[in-house]
């Protein structure tokens, strides 16, 4: 009995044999599974310019709730950009003021929506000039919802109704407006709404549309800033100031009709970027001193063209793919670099095909990774991983064929941003060998 | 009943042996894996196998030698390793723990001189689990990882019968090898949103395999004795089926890359031979050694040459049991001790990957006068030295215990009833 007891405490001791198979010996891998690097220097690359781009939302939804005001002159990268914005006012309800009312004064009320472009720190007295339109801007019935481009001209002007100038920083930006002749402009629609003028206000909002035109706001020749107008009711609006027995009253003419309510947008390019007359015309990066941009509002793009994947081999496959664009960034710079650029798949014209994506819900963007020690270590990374694993597995090959994307910043519409590549863009390819 | 019970924590504890991830060694990534250096019931003799016989341990390694066992006896046996293991390279070091080469056998005569065996033995083991990180080609600085893992090893379940002419005995055995090796690897680079392959490399194997033995004593007078072993068996082509599967694993997916079932090939199992003696003095002591060969140079896997080198081991021994019928328990006890040495088939970076060891141990006999079992306990101690540490490689410094517990039973005897 005593050996039986023996022999079972020694095989409990061998049954709890703890096994940690974890091991040293790292140089004896015959490690012929390898992850490996490929770099490719994107050298087709080059500046475009859009043709048009909406800066209205037309009578499909919502209207736009910012339009953009301003010229910039960008002497060293994109040239002048001039933003003419117009808009319609008109009573949101049935006037009623007392025949007794005196009226005192009529300001046009501009909302700062918290955008600005420009050097606010060292900018001169800018000027802006808001005027009254002899027509209504004519809509494209054809386009859908009858969306205004940044090319829709701004129709003539009937008359400067009044001129702001004030020096644009961002501390005095919110309490912005014109003070508007009230003699003659100010007291002929006064007195119209006064009267309860049916002319003008039997049918709201045609019937005063119509008869006002609309109005528009131009930056003047010297100026050099571009900002943002908050369109809200509340932001920007005519006002009237009036006394009925020295009590003082106030009516508001705010904006209306978002079919109407849209920017113009002009750009004169730098002597380089001339050719960019149309989309299909591009400047290479050589051609343009080493550099090519994105900018919103005046429309530059980059285009680049990617090289397809390796030709497909057994237990070869791509772990990880990434576009990597080395942008100049000033610390104080008047104009900021985008902290995504978006990715559009392009063609051989230059059209816009759509997202660029990796999978059906991820669209492809460029990361700024800034880096406040040494800006010019700064990089846009874009992840194209399951692009290419997606281009990998095409059959045929699709070897020696090009994939041409634009680049462009989120909203070319509603920024100013700028990203300036000065760099030749490297596309990173790890593959691993995981069979060799 | 306490029989049964110690029968069942045996088979329990020898599954669980089976069960195991059974070795650690990066040396065993290669071929079928670590062939075992020093196992079975002669471990604390240095390992030697084909000379050795005694009525009551059943050497499998060679059959010749079942011939010795009681022929009126039924006879159980287990075997063991429990392993520690000190490994390390130039820069680093760490322990593993395993247990291994557990050997389960059974034997018992079917006709006069002719003896018969059948159990389950561990012919190879792999277990390995290695981190490996290295700049990544086209790289400054960025450093991808790979893991690589292996598990499995060749088992076998063997018959063996013996036949005995005078001094002369015949054995052989045939065994099924079966069993499954796996490498698995993970290969990944530590970028965000950057993907990661696992891979599982499987091989199913299985063969028949003939092992055969022979044992001739020679009586050289009446207090002197030696006898001469020998065992081999000829290169056998092991059927093997292979399957590969990949898998690209990104953030929350998998997908499957490769799951290819390759056609069925041949791994070798190559020519292996051993020859021995044990010389016996009064009964008391024995000196014994063997030396054994297996013609790894011709280990394919797949049709393809694996470019190893063969295999050479040494092994000698001695023992001493002061009276096997003494008084006294120590008396009884077989002291044993040994050495070896081995040249395995791995060769890395030009350095040959050898063995060396001392063994010691002893055999308990545990017997009663009134009932009729009888068991023998062995204990070996085995310490040595595997690999180098030039050029990268590893060496490990191992402490092997092994515990053989052997049964015999008087099933066959008729009570006699007065």
């Amino acid at each position: 009995m005593r050996g039986n007891i023996v022999l079972l405490v020694m095989l409990i001791v061998i049954c709890a044999c703890n096994n940690n198979l974890t091991t040293i010996g790292q140089d004896m891998v015959d490690n012929g599974s390898v992850i490996e690097l490929k770099k490719y220097s994107i050298d087709k690359i080059s500046t475009i310019k859009q043709d048009s781009f909406p800066t209205s939302t037309g009578s499909s939804v919502s209207a736009l709730s910012e339009v953009f005001i301003g010229q910039l002159n960008d002497e060293k990268y994109s040239g002048r950009t001039v933003v003419i914005p117009t808009f319609q006012i008109c009573p949101s309800s049935y006037p009623h003021i007392s025949n007794y009312a005196t009226l005192d004064s009529v300001t046009f009320n501009l909302g700062y929506s918290g955008k600005i472009w420009g050097d606010t720190a060292n900018l001169e007295v800018q000027s802006l000039k808001l005027c009254q339109l002899k027509e209504l801007p004519i809509l494209d019935e054809e386009k859908d919802h009858k969306i205004s481009y940044n090319n829709h001209e701004i129709p003539e002007i009937n008359r400067v109704l009044s001129t702001l100038n004030f020096i644009p920083r961002t501390g005095n930006l919110t309490d912005l407006y014109f003070k508007l002749d009230n003699d003659v402009f100010g007291k002929e629609l006064f007195n119209k709404l006064m009267y309860a003028d049916d002319d003008i206000l039997a049918h709201l909002p045609w019937d005063f549309i119509n008869y006002f035109k609309g109005l528009c706001i131009i930056p003047g020749d010297n100026n050099n800033f571009i900002m943002g107008l908050n369109t809200a009711s509340d932001k920007t609006y005519m006002k009237f100031y009036y006394r009925i027995n020295e009590t003082q009253h106030t009516f508001t003419l705010p904006i209306t009709q978002k079919e109407y309510q849209y920017y113009n947008i002009t750009n004169t390019p730098i002597e380089s970027l001339n050719s960019l007359t149309k989309q299909t015309k591009e400047v290479s990066y050589y051609d343009n001193n080493n550099i090519v941009i994105a900018q919103g509002m005046s429309g530059y793009m980059i285009k680049i063209i990617l090289p397809y994947p390796e030709t497909y081999e057994k237990y070869k496959t791509i772990v990880k793919a990434e576009l990597e664009l080395k942008p100049r960034i000033y610390y104080d710079d008047k104009i900021g670099a985008p902290s995504t650029l978006i990715a559009y798949r392009g063609d051989n014209e230059n059209q816009i095909k759509g997202y660029l994506y990796n999978s059906k819900s991820s669209q492809v963007v460029g990361y700024l990774n800034y880096n406040q020690f040494d800006i010019s270590a700064s990089t846009y990374t874009f992840d194209l991983t399951e692009y290419y694993q997606g281009l990998s597995n095409l059959v045929p090959a699709q070897n020696g064929n090009e994939i041409e994307v634009l680049l462009s910043v989120p909203s070319m519409n509603s920024s100013y941003d700028r990203a300036i590549i000065d760099r030749i863009p490297i596309l990173k390819i790890y593959y691993a060998y995981y069979n060799k | 009943m306490n029989k049964y019970i110690l029968i069942f924590f045996l088979i329990i504890s020898s599954l669980k042996g089976f069960g195991q991830n059974n070795s650690g060694t990066p040396y065993s990534a290669y071929g079928i894996g670590l062939l075992p250096e020093n196992a079975g019931v002669f471990t604390a003799m240095g390992g030697v196998t084909v000379a050795m016989r005694n009525n009551f341990n059943i050497n499998y390694y060679n059959p010749a030698s079942y011939t010795a066992l009681d022929s009126n006896r039924w006879h159980f046996q287990i075997g063991i390793n429990g392993e520690n293991v000190h490994i390390a390279d130039i820069r680093e070091s760490t322990n593993y723990k395993v247990a291994q080469n557990t050997a389960i056998s059974m034997a018992f005569r079917i006709r006069p001189k002719l003896f018969a065996s059948f159990g389950f033995i561990q012919r190879s083991d792999i277990g390995y689990d290695i981190t490996y990180q290295d700049i990544t080609p086209g790289t400054q600085s960025q450093q991808f990882l790979q893991h690589v893992r292996g598990e499995g090893g060749i088992n076998e379940a063997y018959i063996g019968i013996a036949w005995k002419h005078k001094d002369l005995s015949l054995g052989l055995n045939a065994s099924y090898l079966f069993g499954k090796i796996e490498k698995r690897q993970t290969l990944s680079l530590p970028l965000n949103n950057s993907y990661y392959i696992k891979t599982s490399d499987k091989s199913s194997l299985s063969s028949v395999l003939f092992n055969m033995g022979a044992q001739y004593n020679h009586k050289i007078n009446n207090k002197s004795s030696v006898l001469f072993g020998a065992t081999l068996n000829f290169n056998t082509p092991m059927r093997a089926q292979r399957t590969y599967t990949s898998y690209k694993v990104g953030s929350g997916s998998s997908t499957i890359i490769d799951n290819d079932n390759i056609d069925r090939g041949l791994i070798n199992y190559p020519f292996r031979a051993v020859i021995g003696l044990d010389y016996k003095y009064k009964n008391k002591w024995s000196f014994a050694g063997d030396y054994t060969f297996q013609n790894m140079k011709k280990y394919k896997e797949y049709g393809e040459n694996q470019d190893f080198n063969d295999y050479h081991k040494v092994a000698l021994g001695t023992s001493l049991c002061p009276d096997n019928r003494g008084r006294y328990g120590w008396q009884r006890i077989t002291y044993m001790a040994g050495a070896y040495a081995t040249r395995s088939h791995i060769e890395l970076s030009g350095n040959k990957i050898n063995s060396y060891g001392i063994t010691l141990g002893g055999k308990i006999p545990f017997t009663s006068r009134t009932r009729p079992q009888e068991l023998l306990l062995g204990i070996a101690l085995d310490m040595g030295i595997r690999g180098t540490k030039n050029d990268g490689l590893i060496q490990e410094k191992y402490a092997k215990v092994r515990i053989t517990i052997a049964f015999k039973e008087a099933w066959f005897v008729k009570r006699k009833i007065y």
